[in-house]
């Protein structure tokens, strides 16, 4: 591949790139304008307006055939006994809907235990703190992004991979991704916090960003050396 | 450390040469050896300077010259 043509490949990836941080953006910002105004809304709207009530009932089957030991027909008579008259404790926990196991009765030759009914409120308020860990999460893609878009256009402009322009929006683009190690978690905590009236929002270093940012870094670095031997042969004649 | 200075423009008057005259017989384009000549270049390959000897008949020491006292622009960091 000749020195011509390498560049125009380069050229044409940009201009890919481009094109597709372009789209990003524009559909990142509409998103990001969307769920800011749904926030300040909710903001504004009573929190007892309304409120969604979840709701869902659950089995458990018990089945002693599945146990290896013998389990006599008394026995089985007492465990479903026991469930019956409440002395078994026991539920299930389905993040939002917490429900409690209280009667049991014998089908064929196994157990099913049938829960209440379970419930969970989903309140305004909880809404708009997630619609705002929402907003901030867009934010940072939105920056991510418009860095990204300026590398891409870079690569498409340049008539040499080792340019400084390149190589510095290529510092930029790593920079901008570092705010990704620390808030990554935020989509997370979004889904947690819809149930709870707490915001709650722990914040953890996610190293596989840190890799990367440290990787693309590393690459600058490379750049840079590829970027004087650039100028070394372009000042040799 | 002092500098290698190029010495074209001098070796091209004794021969009475245009730059553009020089550029077509070197091969080289008059921006390049314009570049040789103002010293902003930084190294030059053996087959470019045969070329210019064989052109201006002379030889490597007619048109480098080291001069101990210049400053060097690779060593002014």
């Amino acid at each position: 591949m000749n020195k011509n043509k390498a560049i125009a490949k380069i050229n044409k990836y940009g201009k890919y790139g481009s094109i597709i941080t372009v789209v990003m953006i524009v559909i990142v910002s509409i998103l990001t304008l969307v769920t800011l105004v749904a926030a300040v809304g909710t903001k504004f709207i009573p929190d007892d307006l309304f409120k969604i009530n979840l709701g869902t009932q659950a089995e458990v089957i018990i089945n002693p055939s599945a146990i290896d030991s013998d389990v006599d027909a008394a026995t089985f008579d007492q465990i479903t006994y026991a469930i019956n008259s409440g002395k078994v404790q026991g539920g299930l926990n389905l993040g939002a809907v917490s429900m409690e196991l209280n009667t049991a009765e014998v089908v064929g030759d196994v157990v099913v235990c049938k829960t209440t009914e379970g419930t969970g409120e989903l309140h305004l308020t909880n809404v708009g703190n997630v619609l705002l860990l929402v907003v901030v999460s867009l934010l940072l893609t939105l920056i991510s992004t418009i860095f990204g878009f300026k590398f891409c256009k870079s690569i498409e402009k340049c008539e040499s991979p080792f340019e400084d322009n390149v190589i510095k929006k290529m510092r930029y683009m790593a920079f901008s991704l570092l705010p990704w190690a620390v808030f990554s978690s935020i989509p997370k905590y979004a889904v947690n916090n819809l149930f709870n009236n707490n915001l709650k929002v722990n914040l953890t270093l996610d190293m596989n960003i840190i890799l990367i940012v440290l990787v693309i870094l590393a690459l600058t670095v490379v750049f840079k050396y590829g970027a004087i031997l650039q100028q070394e042969s372009d000042e040799t004649l | 450390m002092g500098k290698i200075i190029l010495r074209l423009d001098r070796m091209m008057a004794d021969r009475k040469m245009s730059l553009n005259e020089l550029s077509e017989k070197v091969g080289v384009s008059n921006v390049n050896l314009s570049k040789m000549k103002t010293g902003k270049i930084s190294a030059i390959r053996f087959s470019t300077l045969e070329a210019i000897c064989d052109v201006l008949n002379c030889q490597p020491g007619d048109i480098l010259e080291y001069d101990p006292n210049a400053v060097s622009e690779n060593n002014e960091e």
